[in-house]
């Protein structure tokens, strides 16, 4: 494929920023949040979107994306998705975005608040307006996410409140539907939460659109967050999507993400962890088949002394898919005592299917200890002679196998309930997924 | 039950079985012995159908089926069985999920319904008693981190609850105590029925005390050469393979 002109998404990018500004003047936003949305859109508008000449995106090209611009709505065909079996997590607050816009919200929750970005109170507007500046410029679908008027949420929780399963479902609807919502989570001190975000298409075979989601977390002295995010959204989707945590002392902030990919799926994780003793865990899992696509960019910066972070990301990849895998550890000159460990694991079922992993270290402090690990392999041929010798078919026996690779960080999910729901949502992969 | 004719094999272009014969009967037990590299555990991964491992000749007639038109688990289904000379650790699947997603493949393929788990669970707790393992090793990936005695009990256990017509054992008695030993030799003791067979691969005659063999057979340079009773493996205990004429250069019996 060449590469035709200097910029060859220009196209696509002045048709975003056009209807970013379409529906910025059609949205009845007060002054200050407009000003901070044109602000954003301006960053948009010098960015250059990324191609494979893009360091960070090298292995995740966004043509996918031109077709959004391209095609009249209702044009693209997209396959069924399976409906999301049911979690059975008892009574549980729920936010539902449909195609972008809060559409639900749930009865009152002791210990949270939360507000539209649009009824913000002036306090909190300076908190919004420094969650939404705070952008890593190398990222321009960031500012166009913060660009974008559709409805903004923050979540707020209270001092020493322990909340109950928190979720927030996003559920694209609508053909060509663009989808770009904002969460902004300030959590006081020695607060403890648990927050469920869900990335689903709707079971009809609609076209599909893009999802482009920001989620910024700012953890207070002493608070804890368990963070589950679930991609799992029909296989022709764009997802674009960006989690950041700010982490004060001896707070922690653990993730676990499961994705099953789709046509475009980014996902950048970054955490900041800014003051000592504070503490991270990131791991994942994606199970990609047909021709999905999954990148994750993570960055885990030990701005302090004496933090630690975890990081395991888990893959098994067949058909024509693809997985990214960027695992970034930055450890700053101060930040003695750190304790990094990082590993991305994956299993490839098929000769076509391909995986690009790759640390990057970034160390500046001396009395430090970080390890990392990256591998790629196959189904294990002994273990599988192994099951067969034991009356199990072979299909039966990749599909133990794979599901034994991941199963450990599923298992890891503190929730009970949510790991098994994950354990039911991964079923049908080892169904699918063939060794070949 | 088992009738193995002239059988030629080879693993990775080298011949290594060259024209065994053997014939096992509902009822016996039978050892083999014979020098290091001589093709005994080749054989016993020819008869579970190992991928890799080719026939060139010869056949293989089971319970009056060509067992090498079967795939390896339908094998096992048909009532094979392996103790494996050196088991494979599966990390993250738990010996009871391994033992019941076995349990349940082999019942389906005889048209039998899936075991409840509790069934299960105590049939398991019984079988893992019966070779002297804490119950504990039920919930570990199969054989992760077992040590050497630890995985040849494990294989016994697995025996046990599968019930095989036909047990192989492939030097399960290697480098086991006395009282793994002992362990062995009562499995393979409380298996043996008028309507099941086991063939011992070993080493030493050590194992021979514990489980009297009906026929002895010595394997040498791919072929049997020589058959006895239980006496032979005596015979063998005291003079080596040497005057059986054959190369046992690396042997140590
Ligand atoms: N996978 C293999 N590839 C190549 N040669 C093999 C392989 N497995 C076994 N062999 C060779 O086959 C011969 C017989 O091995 P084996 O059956 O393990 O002997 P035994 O169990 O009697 O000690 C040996 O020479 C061994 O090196
Ligand atoms: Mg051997």
């Amino acid at each position: 494929m060449t590469i035709a002109t200097p910029h060859p998404y220009e196209t696509l990018k002045q048709w975003l920023l056009g209807k970013a500004r379409e529906q910025l003047k059609t949205t009845d936003a007060p002054d200050w949040l407009k000003g901070q949305r044109l602000a954003a859109l301006d960053v948009f508008a010098n960015a250059t979107l990324p191609t494979r000449k893009t360091e960070n995106w090298r292995y995740t090209p966004i043509v996918s994306l031109n077709s959004l611009s391209q095609a009249a709505a209702g044009d693209e065909t997209r396959s069924p998705t399976e409906s999301l079996p049911e979690l059975s997590a008892g009574p549980s607050p729920t936010f539902t975005f449909i195609d972008g816009v809060l559409s639900t919200t749930p009865e009152s929750v002791a210990g949270l608040t939360w507000t539209r970005f649009s009824e913000a109170s002036d306090a909190q507007q300076l908190h919004i307006t420094a969650a939404l500046q705070s952008l890593p410029p190398q990222h321009p679908f960031l500012a166009l996410n913060a660009g974008w008027s559709g409805e903004g949420l923050l979540l707020e929780v209270a001092p020493e409140a322990t909340l109950p399963l928190i979720q927030i479902h996003y559920l694209a609807q609508t053909a060509q539907a663009l989808s770009l919502p904002r969460i902004v989570v300030r959590a006081g001190r020695h607060s403890r939460f648990e927050l469920l975000e869900v990335f689903a298409s709707s079971p009809r075979a609609d076209g599909t659109g893009l999802t482009n989601h920001a989620i910024q977390f700012q953890l207070a002295n002493s608070a804890q967050c368990v963070h589950t995010v679930v991609n799992h959204e029909a296989p022709e989707q764009r997802h674009i999507g960006f989690v950041q945590a700010t982490l004060q002392g001896h707070s922690r902030y653990e993730h676990h993400a499961f994705a099953r990919g789709s046509a475009l799926c980014r996902r950048d994780i970054q955490v900041d962890l800014s003051e000592p003793a504070a503490e991270t865990r990131l791991n994942g899992v994606y199970l990609l088949n047909g021709s999905r696509h999954c990148d994750f960019h993570t960055c885990i910066n030990h701005q302090a002394p004496h933090c630690n972070s975890e990081e395991a990301f888990r893959g098994i990849i067949g058909d024509t898919a693809r997985a990214v895998f960027n695992g970034r550890i930055h450890i700053y000159r101060d930040a003695q005592k750190s304790n990094a460990q990082m590993s991305n694991n994956n299993l490839l079922l098929t000769s076509r299917a391909e995986v690009n992993t790759k640390p990057e270290l970034e160390i500046y402090a001396d009395d430090v200890k970080c390890s990392h690990g990256a591998t790629v392999g196959q189904l294990d041929k002994q273990a599988l002679y192994y099951c067969q010798s034991r009356g199990i078919p072979y299909e039966m026996a990749c599909q133990l196998l794979s599901h034994a690779f991941v199963n450990e960080l599923l298992e890891s999910v503190p929730n009970g309930e949510i790991a098994t729901w994950l354990e039911a949502l991964a079923e049908p992969f080892y169904r699918e997924a063939k060794p070949a | 039950m088992l009738s193995i004719k002239n059988l030629y094999a080879r693993v990775e272009d080298k011949e290594i079985l060259k024209g065994l014969t053997l014939d096992i009967k509902a009822g016996e037990v039978h050892a083999i012995m014979g020098p290091n590299g001589s093709g005994k555990s080749t054989l016993t991964h020819v008869l579970t159908g190992r991928e890799g491992y080719e026939v060139t000749s010869g056949e293989v007639i089971y319970e009056g089926k060509n067992l090498l038109d079967m795939a390896p688990e339908q094998r096992a289904q048909e009532g094979l069985f392996l103790a494996f000379q050196y088991p494979v650790e599966i990390p993250g699947v738990s010996n009871l999920q391994f033992m019941r997603t076995s349990m349940n493949s082999i019942r389906k393929y005889r048209g039998q319904d899936e075991l409840d788990a509790g069934a299960f669970l105590k049939l398991a707790r019984q079988k893992i008693g019966m070779v002297n393992l804490d119950p504990e090793f039920l919930k570990r990936g199969v054989n992760e981190g077992f040590s050497g005695g630890e995985k040849k009990r494990n294989e016994i256990m697995q025996m046990l609850m599968l019930e095989p017509r036909l047990a192989l054992l492939d030097e399960t008695d290697s480098g086991l105590d006395i009282d793994a030993l002992q362990v062995v030799a009562n499995g393979v003791n409380a298996l043996k029925h008028p309507d099941r067979a086991v063939l011992l691969v070993t080493h030493y005659q050590r194992l021979l005390n514990y489980i009297v063999p009906d026929y002895v057979h010595v394997l040498a340079n791919g072929r049997i050469v020589k058959s006895g009773g239980r006496e032979l493996a005596l015979e063998l205990e005291e003079k080596g393979y040497g005057w059986l004429n054959i190369d046992d250069s690396d042997s140590n019996a």
